[in-house]
């Protein structure tokens, strides 16, 4: 006669809950979105909305443009989960929706007209150690402050990496454009790190 | 400076690349709002595609069925294989005397199910009486009692010839061709009246006679006229109709609610106290049938949605003051204070008046049939009365005509800021209906529908974004003009 053990499946091949915090179960998580679990979904939102939202904030105006494009940027992944090839890094497919998402938006909201005053600044030179000093919230705020036209080009380029080339493909400007708004981002960022660090003194 | 820009650059990629800022709450529940969203949508269009295919393969396949009959030959003894027919008498002008006692007896010459007729060998004989009543007593054991004078037949026409009339023609017989090439004798008749054989008229079909032949290419194409049933009524004949329809029944009210303002608590307390229970549907529809299958639907259309609400106030204080008189003076009061809960059950209506405007597809076979629509339909009234949370004290109030009965259950405080719209706009509806003839012009349906309110019902300043799908079933008749 058989027992009740023995129809028990062996130790090692016992269901084992997926742990989606580990990167190897990654693979996982987006196969449970496939399917349409709300629980995967959940999670997988859990695990990169943090940085996906410092993202957000770098490119929009305001807190609440940054929820929108988080919002937006989320419901789209999930809607074309199913382009992702499993190759690559899946937080990199991730963060390439949102800045897409986030540059729809910029575009939706370019001001035409815009006046920034800082094109006739004279240079002051930063001291990169002072600059260091600040913390990450008064960086994110400092790119905030920009433009919404240097701050596509500053997040770009300066951060993300891209070339001017492919800066300026997405943001449907000349790539000279690109190169004289950085350069603008950049002068803009020196003032007011030295208005910062005239208050730090 | 290059070096400077690029370090700046560095410090601003390596604190920011990375960084993690924790979300507003609302960002997930507005996420997982959408996506519920566009799953519904997902299945309402999927719902939309499939009840079309379905609609069209039906459609299809009845032309199909129309185009292509089955074909039935009638084999003949002697030569089997080839496609001959038996030939068909025609008798013309029956006589109204008849023999006494006997019976009129009908014989279907062309019935191919009888074997004997089949098993008759065809002969260069003529055609005599005898023979003719070797053919009947073949169709009908009774017609043997019956006599037949050999000089009555004045046809000098073989079997032999009148089948090969037939040969050049190509004899498959359908099974509506079949019925008219049955041929009644009548035995008292053939005992008076001379039988006039017509050789050239002894074709099958009468379809074949007046019929063009239609090119194979364009068989796919065409349609055949097909036999009405007793009961349908005759579209065939009368492509366009007036169909009056009334309906009634029972829907399925199915309620989303959503925070807008992340006010989380008070949806809570909404969805913690608003039951859905019941829902009714009925309306009063024109629709012209044209084209024989194309429907356009307009009229008015009735929906109620009922919903419990529930509330228990745990911190309840019932005062009560009452006047006492001695000899019609007052002499002072006596106050009563309870404290306890207060249980407080009522129910909330909203009630729609809609003029739909859909247009449809009808399907036929015999008496019954199908019908998909898929239209909108513009609220003309939309009324509701009832007691919710309200939004600004947390506590019941009631939204609609307040009740001066002082016997009213519930509150009698209104809510202190509107809540719902007055109209509720569009709605996207479909349905489909399967219907049964009772009479060529009168007809019974089922028709399961399903209609969604575009806007929500409430109000945009009102914290939560209620809206109303309902799948309803609606029991009807409908009478064709």
């Amino acid at each position: 006669m058989r027992t009740f053990g023995e129809f028990a499946a062996p130790a090692n091949q016992l269901y084992r809950a997926p742990n989606y915090r580990n990167p190897l179960d990654e693979h996982e998580l987006i196969r449970g979105c496939l399917r349409g679990s709300a629980q995967c979904q959940r999670d997988l939102y859990e695990r990169f909305a943090g940085k996906m939202y410092a993202v957000c904030l770098r490119y929009a105006r305001t807190r609440e443009d940054a929820a929108d494009i988080l919002q937006e940027g989320f419901l789209k992944v999930f809607t074309k989960l199913g382009q992702f090839q499993f190759q690559g890094s899946f937080e990199g497919w991730v963060r390439r929706v949102m800045v897409n998402t986030a540059l729809r938006a910029y575009q939706k909201q370019r001001f035409e007209f815009e006046q920034t005053g800082y094109e006739r600044l004279p240079e002051m030179p930063v001291d990169p150690d002072a600059l260091a000093m600040l913390s990450e919230t008064e960086l994110l705020n400092l790119v905030r402050q920009l433009p919404d036209g240097y701050r596509a080009v500053f997040n770009l380029v300066a951060i993300e990496g891209y070339s001017h080339a492919e800066a300026a493909t997405l943001l449907g400007i000349q790539e000279s454009t690109s190169r004289s708004q950085l350069t603008k981002a950049r002068r803009h960022l020196e003032v007011e790190v030295g208005k910062l660090e005239r208050i730090l003194l | 400076m290059e070096n400077q820009n690029s370090k700046i650059d560095e410090i601003f990629r390596q604190r920011l690349l990375d960084a993690e800022v924790p979300p507003p709450p609302f960002v997930w529940p507005a996420v997982e709002y959408g996506l519920r969203k566009r799953q519904k949508q997902l299945v309402l269009w999927l719902f939309a595609f499939g009840t079309l295919a379905i609609g069209t393969w039906l459609w299809q396949s009845d032309l199909w069925s129309n185009v292509n009959p089955t074909t039935s030959s009638v084999p003949v003894a002697g030569n089997p294989k080839d496609e001959q027919v038996v030939p068909v008498l025609e008798q013309e002008s029956p006589t109204k005397n008849s023999f006494a006692g006997a019976e009129k007896t009908p014989i279907h010459f062309s019935n191919t199910s009888n074997p004997e007729i089949t098993n008759l060998p065809l002969t260069n004989r003529k055609l005599t009486p005898k023979r003719l009543q070797d053919l009947a007593r073949a169709g009908s054991k009774d017609f043997g009692a019956n006599t037949v004078k050999d000089d009555v037949l004045s046809s000098e026409i073989s079997e032999r010839q009148v089948a090969a009339s037939m040969a050049p023609a190509k004899l498959s017989l359908t099974p509506e061709e079949a019925v008219f090439t049955t041929t009644i004798l009548d035995a008292s008749s053939l005992a008076t009246q001379p039988l006039q054989i017509k050789p050239p008229q002894l074709v099958t079909s009468v379809a074949q006679t007046k019929k063009t032949a239609i090119p194979e290419a364009f068989k796919p194409f065409a349609r055949r006229k097909k036999e009405q049933p007793k009961f349908c009524y005759d579209f065939a004949r009368h492509p366009s109709a007036w169909l009056i329809d009334v309906y009634a029944g029972p829907s399925l009210a199915q309620r989303s609610m959503t925070s807008r303002l992340d006010d989380e608590p008070y949806l809570k307390q909404r969805l913690a106290t608003e039951q859905r229970s019941t829902a009714m549907n009925a309306g009063l529809r024109a629709s012209l049938l044209f084209n024989s299958n194309f429907l356009v639907r307009t009229g008015l259309n009735f929906d109620r949605v009922t919903e419990g609400f529930e509330y228990i106030d745990p911190t309840y204080i019932k005062l009560t003051i009452k006047n006492n008189y001695v000899n019609g003076q007052f002499v002072g009061t006596d106050t009563v204070v309870e404290y306890g809960e207060n249980y407080l059950k009522t129910y909330n209506r909203y009630t729609m008046l809609d003029i739909p405007l859909m247009v449809g597809v009808e399907m036929r076979r015999g008496r019954s049939g199908f019908s998909i629509n898929a239209g909108f339909s513009a609220n003309v009234l939309f009324q509701k009365s009832g007691v919710i949370i309200d939004p600004n004290t947390h506590e019941p109030a009631r939204f609609g005509r307040i009740s001066n009965d002082p016997k009213a259950v519930g509150p009698k405080i209104a809510l202190t800021q509107d809540v719902f719209r007055t109209n509720l706009g569009l709605s996207a509806t479909a349905s489909i209906q399967w219907y049964w003839h009772l009479s060529p012009h009168f007809r019974l349906f089922v028709e399961p529908s399903f209609r969604q309110v575009l806007r929500p019902v409430t109000v945009g300043s009102h914290p939560v974004e209620q809206r109303y799908s309902l799948i309803g079933l609606r029991l009807g008749a409908s009478k064709i003009f």
